[in-house]
């Protein structure tokens, strides 16, 4: 009987129980103490980034450069603070789990800058904080929900796969 | 490909240092080992201390470099571990050699991934097992884009982020049994069988031999 593993303490389909397959549910043997704690640390590694490439590219657009090199210049700088950051976290959140979410929050905050400073206004530094935040608080909530979907996307693969 | 593996042997367990998070997860998949295992792509050896006490394993990577670091955490295993160098994607070992089979981040790394689940199939048994722990590419469209755009550098460095392995693995001829999300849909830890085969299957050793099975006396 194929089975679908998946995020710890997910309960049992009903054909798995049926089939009689005792195996856990959970492939993680950590505690949800464990898990929390890692998923505060992802929290927070995230608001980290967004915050951090937001600031990087409003002080890139204090240069006074045209707009186009700005927002090009500000996005290579975003890249290269989010890829360092997530390089500095990797051994304690997980080197994938880290750089993935990350990437679209550093490619995303700085476009909002960006986009900003294209309507006219000038946005200040601690706006720009809030910007990055905002951002990465949606992709954390982004992450979860799509954790929690993978698992039924699996089953399905699988169920699939067996008919 | 060697050459790249060698080098990155320096750094390599700096890079990877993500056991606090995903070495549980380890662990419950290498407790299937069973009987005679080949561990393929057992890099500098990191994942040593997750395997199953007791168990005779042999393991391969493409790398002496790596393997060097990897022979005082094998020397350390409570079981027996015999390391080789050896190219995934030309086993050196009879066909049915192995009971179980096992890679970890092993396949976006690995030329032809295909080629390669084509000779894991070769030395596996009718009805043994492969167990992997590996990323893949996200069905989600930003995930996706992520991993695609990680890819263009982390392939400079011998790795392609953006694979679906689990096809792969399909394409070469294996059932999947079970997959568990170690996070999202992007590393996974799956369960494959081969299924019995009618085919002929000749137990012979392939004439570019050089590595006898190590379980025969």
């Amino acid at each position: 009987m194929a089975t679908v593993l998946g995020r710890p303490g997910a309960r049992a389909s009903r054909s798995d129980r049926q089939s009689g397959d005792r195996r856990p549910q959970s492939n993680d043997g950590s505690s949800s103490g464990r898990r929390l704690l890692f998923k505060a640390g992802d929290f927070a590694f995230l608001v980290c980034v967004g915050a951090a490439t937001t600031v990087v590219a409003h002080l890139v657009h204090q240069l006074g450069w045209t707009f186009v090199p700005t927002c090009l210049l500000g996005m290579v700088a975003a890249m290269i603070v989010q890829t360092l950051l997530a390089v500095l976290a990797s051994p304690v959140l997980g080197s994938i789990e880290c750089m993935v979410p990350s990437m679209f929050v550093a490619m995303a905050s700085p476009m909002v800058v960006c986009g900003i400073h294209l309507s006219g206004q000038e946005p200040t530094r601690s706006m720009g904080i809030v910007i990055g935040t905002v951002v990465a608080v949606g992709m954390f909530v982004f992450v979860q929900w799509y954790g929690r979907s993978c698992i039924a996307m699996l089953r399905n693969d699988i169920a699939k796969a067996s008919n | 490909m060697s050459t790249v593996w060698d080098f990155r042997a320096r750094f390599y367990d700096v890079c990877e240092a993500s056991d606090l998070r995903r070495g549980s997860s380890k662990k419950a998949l290498f407790r299937d080992m069973r009987g005679r295992i080949l561990f393929v792509g057992v890099g500098t050896g990191m994942d040593i201390p997750h395997f199953p006490a007791g168990r005779t394993i042999v393991g391969i990577d493409i790398s002496e470099k790596m393997l060097r670091k990897a022979r005082p955490r094998a020397r350390a295993y409570s079981g027996r571990m015999v390391l080789l160098r050896a190219d995934a994607q030309n086993l050196k070992f009879p066909d049915n050699s192995f009971d179980t089979l096992v890679t970890s981040c092993t396949m976006c790394s690995v030329p032809d991934p295909v080629r390669a689940f084509r000779e894991y199939h070769r030395v596996l048994r009718p009805g043994g097992r492969l167990l992997m722990f590996e990323h893949v590419r996200s069905r989600n469209c930003l995930l996706g884009l992520s991993l695609d755009m990680m890819t263009l550098w982390t392939r400079l460095s011998g790795t392609e982020m953006n694979r679906d392995t689990v096809s792969n693995a399909r394409t070469a001829g294996f059932r999947i049994t079970s997959i568990a999300s170690v996070f999202l849909d992007i590393i996974l830890s799956v369960r494959a069988t081969k299924g019995a085969t009618t085919q002929n299957e000749s137990p012979t050793l392939p004439s570019n031999s050089v590595h006898p099975s190590p379980f025969t006396p």
